[in-house]
């Protein structure tokens, strides 16, 4: 169910009006409960099973890992971890096994390949994840019973709720357990953030009808065969747009996702922070993707042993945590080479800072700016292993950048691809100059008409409404 | 939140009473998708009946000439879309409720399916009813394009024949048309290509039950593809299947007098060649019934 179809609109009204009316207000988890499974197994309810099936050893086993025996504690956490992974693993990466350790006849190849990816695995067996973790490391605490509720039942009613509503359940935000769960209590309808919302979701639903969904109808040409008779500029001109459209697309998405969670009195963690600002490559991720970014440090760079055992150790656990943040992203060799680049650029500026000379000086303006731009186009190049997932034609487009200076570039594709990023770059440019600009000239006193110039680009200048990209994760 | 409501509001009166005040004519299509979306929202907010409809791929979208007598017959409709299958086009057709007296159906393209999102984008029951009223919230208004392509004047007959066509890029031309070989020399899994004639067997009697007139054609296209394995095996598929049916059918004209872009798309000259040559084949079928 799309953020901007008809359905998900009925959907997302008929819940709200039904949520705050005083008579069912004891149930309001249980009516956000049911639609979202309605959200979720609307187009194909089979998905539901495993969904479910999933919930439940989560309940089971974060339940056991805060009052089980304490002898079994690690083991059960253990336990659910590994099943997390491993729903993860079989779901996610058995066609990508069974198309590169098999033959195209072998007969354990081909059921490995034809095993269906369910939309949102990634994401709640992420979750899934946090809530076991979070309940192990808090089991001693008192706060521990704001995350597993002394009552099976109500533990099972609170963690279905958390994984499954629907604003982030099948893009994200990653929710983590101990920022979520303490939220569940009786919702008013006079605590409506308004401005809040309404700020997120028109944002939001601009940066994906407006821009991505507008891009992506450029940004098609980005595939075998096509790009092999376009022009050098163009296909550079192509990549930047793509850039642009996924960062419109995902951020609009979690936007939409914040904007909607606040209708129904709930905060869900910012997910983007302007990061095509960034001078830094370990910027860059905490900005981009934050709530995959702090799992990925909290729930694996850190266990790894973080920066504690010596440089060697630091770069490696980068590259790693990296490599393996680029494999959840799909089952597609590319995406572990996509990691990979940024695991080495990582590591990279993790030595560069250890041995420069200039460790705690502030860099001049222009090598800010030099930086910034490097870090911005090393992003916008590694997207290519994003677009195109086979790697042969990865190089094909780059041969193709070099070898078609003689073709004559498409003006409007070009015009068209600049035209819808620049609100991007501005949104940047605004944040990057907040503080030198005079009063005038405030974002502030301009806010409320760029809203709504927005929404009237939402109604009247939409693109082909397309399922997020990151849906297939 | 108020003021910027009301802003919207305000953008939204101003921007309505100027495109019901201005002739619009400049407006194509930012791409091919925003392209097809005007053509069928032309088609499905039509002011007048089309007693003619053609429906197909890019390949039939292709079916224009700049001066318009020498393009399309006026009371025909050109509802075929660039990277769109045929369904798509008798889809929309089915949905707008429309049974022209002769359906023209390019079947060049017979295995790609519709596209489920464009069909949504057309016919999405709040967007469609809105748009109905509000005429600015249509595709052909899109305020980006509107500035873009905004010309003062109309071109004249004589301004669009001095316009010069950009010549084919061999280069191109040959990647391409290796690409369509290869892919056309696979034959047809015959499972699926039954599966297609079914469901356009379907629509076809759908409209003949509606009182239409079918009629089938195949563009020309590249003379080394023309024969190719899977442009034969498409070809007498659909000819065992609607001859039954009494369908009628444009025969295809030798490829070789033909040139492409990239194989199968026709370039400007050969699709004035090919327009030609259909107005005097629809000649019998497009008179009034």
């Amino acid at each position: 169910m799309l953020f901007n179809s008809f359905e998900f609109l009925t959907l997302t009204i008929a819940s709200f009006a039904i949520y705050y009316l005083s008579i069912f207000r004891r149930y309001q988890v249980q009516i956000l409960i049911v639609a979202s499974l309605i959200f979720y197994g609307y187009a194909n309810p089979k998905l539901l099973l495993l969904f479910l099936f999933s919930v439940l050893i989560n309940v089971i086993s974060s339940y056991s890992v805060v009052y089980g025996k304490r002898s079994t504690q690690k083991t059960v956490l253990t336990i659910g971890v590994i099943f997390n992974l491993s729903i993860l693993a079989f779901f996610k990466y058995s066609p990508l096994i069974g198309s590169t350790f098999f033959n195209a006849g072998n007969g354990i190849g081909a059921f490995l390949i034809q095993i269906p990816l369910p939309i949102g695995i990634s994401f709640f067996t992420f979750e899934g994840i946090t809530l076991l973790v979070d309940a192990y490391r808090g089991r001693d605490e008192a706060k521990s019973e704001n995350l597993v509720i002394p009552s099976l039942g109500t533990h099972a009613m609170h963690t279905t709720f958390f994984v499954a509503f629907f604003p982030h359940l099948i893009a994200g935000p990653i929710l983590k357990a101990h920022h979520f769960l303490p939220q569940i209590k009786e919702k008013f309808f006079k605590d409506i953030p308004w401005e809040f919302c309404y700020r997120n979701l028109v944002t939001g639903y601009f940066l994906k009808m407006v821009i991505a969904d507008q891009l992506s109808q450029h940004t098609f040409w980005i595939q075998y065969p096509y790009f092999e008779v376009k022009s050098s500029i163009e296909l550079i001109v192509l990549l930047f747009g793509y850039s642009i459209q996924i960062f419109a697309d995902f951020a609009g998405y979690s936007l939409i996702a914040l904007g909607i969670a606040g209708l129904f009195g709930y905060k869900l963690e910012k997910n983007f922070d302007f990061p095509y600002i960034s001078t830094s490559f370990s910027e860059f991720w905490r900005r981009w993707h934050i709530s995959l970014s702090t799992f990925l440090k909290e729930y694996l760079y850190i266990p790894l042993g973080g920066n504690r055992r010596g440089p060697f150790r630091t770069y490696l656990n980068l590259f790693v945590t990296m490599l393996l943040g680029g494999l959840w992203h799909g089952a597609a060799w590319s995406y572990a080479i996509w990691g990979a680049f940024h695991g080495c650029a990582l590591a990279i500026e993790r030595f560069v800072k250890d041995h420069g000379k200039q460790k705690d000086k502030a860099m001049p303006v222009f090598m800010n700016i030099l930086s910034g731009l490097l870090v911005f186009m090393f992003v916008t190049f590694a997207w290519l292993f994003f677009k195109l997932t086979n790697i042969s034609d990865v190089v094909k487009y780059v041969a193709a950048i070099f070898n078609n200076t003689h073709v004559a570039p498409s003006m409007s594709s070009i015009a068209y691809v600049l035209m819808y990023s620049l609100p991007v770059i501005a949104y940047h440019l605004l944040y990057l100059s907040k503080n030198l600009m005079p009063d005038v000239l405030r974002w502030s006193n301009f806010e409320a008409y760029a809203h709504g110039l927005m929404l009237f680009m939402i109604v009247t200048n939409s693109g082909i409404s397309g399922d997020f990209i990151y849906f297939q994760f | 939140m108020k003021k910027s409501l009301l802003f919207f509001v305000v953008l939204v009166v101003l921007y309505e009473v100027f495109i019901r005040s201005v002739d619009v004519w400049w407006t194509l299509g930012q791409n091919q998708w925003h392209a097809n979306r005007i053509v069928a929202n032309n088609f499905v907010f039509r002011t007048k009946e089309y007693a003619n409809v053609m429906v197909g791929s890019s390949m039939a979208a292709r079916l224009t000439n700049k001066i318009s007598k020498d393009s399309l017959p006026a009371d025909l409709y050109n509802l075929s879309l660039n990277g769109q299958s045929l369904f798509d086009g008798l889809l929309i057709l089915k949905e707008s409720g429309c049974a022209p007296k002769n359906l023209f159906i390019e079947t060049n393209v017979l295995m790609r399916n519709e596209d489920p999102e464009l069909h949504s984008a057309i016919f999405s029951p709040v967007t469609m009813n809105l748009k109905k009223y509000i005429k600015s919230w249509r595709d052909n208004y899109q305020p980006i394009e509107l500035l873009y392509r905004i010309r003062s004047k109309k071109p004249t007959n004589a301004d669009l024949l001095s316009q010069v066509e950009a010549p084919r890029d061999e280069k191109s031309y040959k990647t391409m048309l290796a690409v369509q070989l290869e892919k056309n020399n696979v034959p047809l899994e015959e499972k699926a290509l039954k599966k297609q004639v079914e469901k356009l067997k379907e629509l076809v009697l759908y409209f003949q039950k509606k009182g239409s007139h079918v009629v089938l054609f195949e563009l020309p296209v590249d003379s080394s593809l023309c024969y190719a394995k899977q442009v034969t095996q498409s070809r007498a598929a659909i000819r065992e299947a609607f001859v039954p049916m009494k369908c009628d059918f444009i025969q295809v004209p030798s490829c070789n007098e033909y040139r492409t872009t990239d194989g199968t798309h026709l370039d400007v000259p050969s699709v004035y060649t090919y327009l030609h040559y259909f107005r005097n084949a629809i000649g019998s079928f497009a008179e009034p019934r």
